[in-house]
């Protein structure tokens, strides 16, 4: 496996001359096993010295290259991107390359010329270690370039809209018998947070849902959902099931005839239950798929409304439809359910004049009726926060956090209803602040105060019948600023009270998101993948797409940009058809494996299968993190190019070079935080101890605890593990973990007489040199007074 | 038929559940003797030490050393053994890892003499007289074996053959190695150097309860005795620490099927870098609930803590064999004694 290596010490024009003797450096790589040639370069990152690099490594046969200059990892000229890709031009399949971080982790850092050689000569060495290892990245996975799209609301439509433009062939599945989401259950949606003015669902429901409807590439089910998943090499294996088709969507021209003759009713989906249905009947007029469908829990099968179809289109024979299609990539709009207030007295949500936001909808599009008993009502008064924002301030209970579209709904719909009928009164109760943010809604907000509408700041803390469909509001007002004296309780009379309820993830989708991997906060709502400020959309599993209210409550207008930002991130895999697996995916030996599941269990990002053979980790799924290896109690799972070999081989040649008697610190840095942190103590030219030494691990978490027992037993004198900063992991939770495990090893070592301080976590975020350095003197200080470290001592003497 | 296989089997630091387990073999002990004869059974048989000594060099065919090494008389009878005997067998966990007695490790000969004939409750001894290599009764020296700082295993004293882990090794490896002793005879045939009897996969794998576990966290670890196992679910399942998961299979699940979770007698298997680690790289990466992001660090930290003990429960057996095989003093240089 090992290869022929060229090995190029930059001098970066001085700046690593300045502190490094790379004539030393050069001479000591070129004594390395299977190196072809190490010289010294004053630059390589110019396009015509990397050409050279090329050209020099083509003509000795080379096709593993080791870099010592600058990081691989932080460096702005010559990163791990830029290498990657001059090392493709060698025209060789597996060319390798490896980077000793000389620059920012040496020359920048130590001041002593000889011991900056020192260490430099060992980072050579260590990635030398390394690349003699290396083995290239996992093949390609073909992935099927289908995608399926749960939820058919604004954002799930717009995601299969923009992919059925590119080609690409979509399945949508929709639990309720009509397209369009809650956009059509709101009689008009604000059009954004900009532009002060709204839109008829009645126009834009259809006309949104008519293109996926029309389009060829996209089928759409309605009265589906998603009954199982599979993920199986890189792909979704997906069973949907979807209610029987009664009524043939191709020749029901919605005439209504069946519904006229149907015996039986059921509360109407669409209006929240305020009006009935017939068992047959559609749910309004301009519901897209324009046919008509039964409710099977309501149809007692008396087959009236068969022979009243005009165009035969009725069927009471068929039965449901089940069936499983491979899928490249998903979209998960499931969308939110309204927090149910039943389970809040102070509401009354059982009285019939308190209503949801939602309620109301459907109650102004037929003209502001009270549904007690059809009278326009005089007084009503909208209830913020209905359990939203709970806290230990607020009397009633709820979720925690703000439902954000709520506030602008509010005031969209007292706007409607002043101009609809300036006769009623309209008051609206808001706890602590109204949110209408940006510049549509804000002004709309302030529009109304100025036509006089009351805004009352406090809270709802319950409601009672008054009689005659009556209801009395008591409120605790909230004066900012006066703390102490409580003020006196307000009572505010109304014969419509609307709940603008708090919104929460839809019923089910729980189960959705654990079948297809994507992890939920304790909300409910999906975790976004990190950095989540460029992944937006992205779930913590590969291909799996959050978007539009499932993420979170939204406007309809960012939950189609929700759509289509999915769509676009998806595309480049679905239109290869196939997925790169990363370079240090992981791999689960089924000889050694013993379905412990403990791997399943620390994955963050779905990618552990458990088959007959045993645990097994898709590549197409793996993010690389090690998790899975460093949980492993039998080392069967094992992340590569970062294999406890490797690692331990880097440890082995760490600290050649290092005089005796000075302490042997390993740093154990996650890829992407803390390593950066080290890289920014060279940036910013602090000075640290020459007796440390970087292995860059892939998370803090790909520490195991045999490993870091085996680094002290071949004689680490001290050894920090970093991680990226807490709620800042790449792997949702792989910083916490190592944490956990140091804590346990700790006390293992401090049963065994090793003082703890040996070992040592923290959580180091890039810019957090300071801290690493702290910890690093902080170590090297405790170490200088502690000695060699008696594990290696004993051991060796064994 | 050829002559008969030549056995012989001490006892070393070890409890002598190993000589009954090999007196449990009952019938199928005396089946052995027509093709073995036991010279040398001190449990058992009335030879001597010096019927053992007196064999020439490799004269003996198979030798089985029961027990972990502690004292100087031990490690001359491993060396002894391995000195008449062509195939030295680590019989037991104490052998082949050290033990329980390997436990011992966390303490030295000063600490534990200070304890078994100074501290315990039970003990009068105001004198503070406690064992020495020598010293004089009534004008006659007197000699013990020397007592050793460290327990050792066997291959940590001489060359071992192959390994028949078990605290007592069951009644089926046994049979494995009445195998091993009838290829012996008939064919010469050995064991590959090193062979342990043991499965080369850890107990989860051929563990009944495997199925029930659903890969969930575990909030909270517990003792056996704080709760009733449920007999059908895996004791990890249950908050129980199982060595299972990093123990080599093939005892048979005596523990498991008396609803106790493994305690780890059969030891590592071959790919660990330490016996403790690998559970304890597993027991933390599920330790807790999968809320790590939402709550303060020391709640965070609470179902790793509830894991107690961690060289007892994890090195039970292993103590001599792991990375760090004993306890050490990590003091600063100028306090160092």
């Amino acid at each position: 496996m090992a290869g022929r290596i060229g090995v190029f010490v930059c001098e970066c024009k001085g700046q690593v001359t300045g502190t490094i003797d790379v004539v030393r450096v050069a001479a000591a790589a070129r004594a390395l096993p299977d190196v072809e040639f190490a010289e010294q370069v004053d630059m390589l990152c110019g396009e015509a010295d990397l050409g050279v690099a090329v050209r020099r490594l083509r003509d000795r046969g080379c096709d593993r290259m080791l870099f010592a200059g600058c990081s691989p990892r932080s460096s702005l000229k010559f990163p791990e991107e830029r290498i990657a890709r001059v090392m493709g031009g060698l025209g060789q399949p597996d060319a390798l390359f490896e980077v000793a971080n000389i620059r920012e982790q040496c020359a920048w850092q130590h001041a002593d010329r000889d011991l900056a050689t020192r260490k430099a000569v060992d980072l050579v060495r260590m990635a030398h270690a390394r690349l003699l290892t290396l083995e290239p990245p996992p093949e390609p996975v073909p992935l099927p370039g289908r995608a399926l799209v749960v939820g058919g609301g604004p954002a799930g439509l717009q995601a299969a809209k923009d992919l059925d433009a590119v080609g690409v062939d979509v399945t949508l599945v929709e639990r309720r018998p009509w397209l369009g989401g809650r956009l059509c259950q709101l009689l008009r949606v604000y059009q954004s947070e900009g532009w002060p003015s709204v839109c008829d669902s009645s126009c834009v429901g259809p006309v949104q849902c008519k293109g996926v409807l029309l389009s060829e590439r996209i089928q759409a089910y309605t009265r589906a959902r998603v009954t199982a998943v599979e993920r199986v090499d890189g792909r979704f294996r997906v069973t949907i099931a979807a209610a029987p088709e009664h009524v043939d969507p191709a020749r029901c021209i919605s005439c209504g005839e069946c519904a006229r003759v149907c015996p039986e009713e059921t509360p109407r989906l669409a209006d929240e239950g305020l009006s009935r249905r017939k068992a047959i009947d559609k749910e309004f007029e301009r519901a897209l798929p324009d046919s008509y469908s039964i409710v099977e829990e309501a149809c007692t099968r008396c087959g009236a409304c068969v022979p009243a179809c005009p165009t035969q289109a009725i069927d009471l024979e068929r039965a449901p439809r089940r069936f499983t299609v491979d899928y490249g990539a998903v979209f998960l709009a499931a969308g939110v359910d309204a927090l149910d207030l039943a389970a809040y007295p102070q509401y009354l949500r059982s009285h019939p004049n308190v209503v949801s936001g939602i309620e109301f909808e459907q109650i102004m599009a037929r003209g502001f009726k009270r549904p007690s008993d059809g009278g326009v009502p005089e007084q009503v008064v909208f209830v913020q926060c209905a359990g939203s924002r709970a806290g230990p301030d607020k009397e009633v209970g709820g979720v925690p956090y703000c439902s954000k579209t709520c506030c602008a709904v509010t005031v969209k719909q007292v706007d409607r209803m002043a101009a609809a009928n300036p006769a009623i009164e309209a008051t609206v109760v808001y706890y602590r602040d109204m949110r209408t943010y940006e510049r549509a809604l804000e002004s709309l907000y302030q529009n109304l105060r100025n036509v006089g509408i009351e805004f009352v700041n406090g809270e709802v803390t319950g409601i009672e019948g008054a009689g005659d469909g009556r209801l009395a509001l008591q409120v605790a007002p909230y004066v900012p600023g006066e703390a102490g004296e409580e003020p006196e309780p307000l009572r505010l009379e109304a014969d419509l009270v609307v709940l603008a309820a708090a919104q929460e993830p839809a019923r089910g989708s729980a189960e959705l998101f654990r079948m297809f991997g994507a992890g939920t906060d304790r909300h409910g709502f999906p975790i976004e993948n990190q950095p989540r400020l460029f992944r937006p959309t992205e779930s913590l599993v590969n291909r799996v797409f959050v978007v539009g209210e499932s993420t979170g409550p939204k406007a309809v207008q960012q939950c189609a940009e929700q759509g289509s930002a999915a769509a676009m991130r998806a595309l480049p895999e679905l239109l290869a058809g196939r997925t790169l697996p990363p370079r240090f995916a992981s791999r689960i030996d089924p000889r050694r494996c013993i379905t412990c599941r403990v791997c399943e269990t620390v994955c963050p990002h779905g990618a552990i299968r458990i088959t007959e053979e045993g645990a097994c980790s898709d590549p197409a799924f793996c993010q690389a993190c090690g998790l899975c290896a460093a949980a492993c109690p039998v080392h069967a799972a094992e992340l590569r190019n970062f294999s406890d070999r490797q690692i331990l081989a880097q440890a082995e040649v760490a600290f050649r070079e290092l005089p005796a008697g000075e302490p042997r610190i390993l740093a154990m840095l996650c890829y992407w935080c803390s390593y950066s942190a080290a890289d920014f103590a060279g940036v910013e030219r602090v000075k640290a101890p020459a007796n440390y030494r970087v292995i860059r691990m892939r998370c803090s978490s790909s520490v195991n605890t045999g490993l870091v027992l085996e680094m002290f037993r071949m004689g680490a004198d001290g050894i920090l593990v970093a991680g990226c900063p807490e709620k800042s992991c790449h792997h949702l939770w792989g910083n916490f973990l190592a944490d956990k495990r140091t804590d346990l090893a700790r006390a293992l070592l401090s049963q065994l007489g090793v003082e703890p301080g040996r070992l040592r976590f923290e959580y180091i975020g890039a810019p957090m040199q300071a801290k690493l350095m702290t910890a690093l003197r902080d170590m090297d200080k405790k170490l200088r007074q502690l000695g060699p470290n008696p594990a290696a001592r004993a051991a060796g003497g064994a | 038929m050829a002559a008969k296989v030549k056995i012989a089997m001490t006892w070393a630091a070890a409890c002598g559940g190993c000589d009954v387990a090999l007196l449990d073999l009952e019938a199928k002990l005396l089946e052995l003797t027509r093709i073995a004869d036991l010279v040398y059974w001190p449990v058992a048989l009335d030879f001597k030490r010096r019927n053992l000594a007196a064999l020439p060099d490799g004269g003996l065919d198979i030798g089985l050393y029961n027990g972990a090494v502690r004292t100087s008389e031990q490690e001359e009878d491993a060396l002894l053994l391995r000195r008449k005997a062509r195939l030295l067998v680590a019989c037991g966990s104490c052998a082949c890892f050290g033990g329980v007695p390997g436990l011992a490790n966390l303490s030295d000969r000063e600490g534990i003499f200070a304890v078994a004939y100074g501290s315990t409750p039970s003990t009068e001894n105001p004198e503070g007289v406690a064992p020495e290599p020598r010293c004089s009764v009534n004008g006659n020296e007197r000699t013990l074996p020397e007592f050793h700082d460290t327990v050792k295993s066997l291959a940590q004293v001489v060359p071992v053959d192959a390994f028949l882990p078990g605290c007592p090794p069951p009644g089926e490896r046994l049979e494995d190695l009445a195998g091993i002793v009838a290829r012996f005879a008939a064919t010469g045939e050995a064991p590959p150097r090193g062979a342990v009897l043991a499965s080369d996969k850890a107990l989860c794998d051929e563990c009944p309860r495997n199925g029930s576990r659903k890969g969930g966290r575990v909030s909270e670890f517990k003792r056996p005795h704080q709760l009733l196992a449920d007999p059908e679910v895996c004791f990890l399942e249950q908050g129980l620490i199982c060595m299972g998961i990093a123990t080599r299979g093939g005892c048979g699940l005596s523990c498991i099927r008396a609803n106790m979770p493994c305690r780890g007698c059969f030891g590592p298997t071959a790919q660990a870098l330490d016996p403790a680690a690998e559970a304890l790289s597993a027991l933390g990466s599920i330790a807790g609930d999968a809320n790590e992001n939402d709550v303060p660090a020391h709640v965070m930290k609470r179902a790793v803590q509830s894991i107690r003990d961690l060289a007892g429960t994890c090195y039970r057996f292993t103590l001599p064999v792991a990375l760090l095989n004993r306890a050490v003093r990590d003091v600063p240089a100028e306090k160092s004694p």
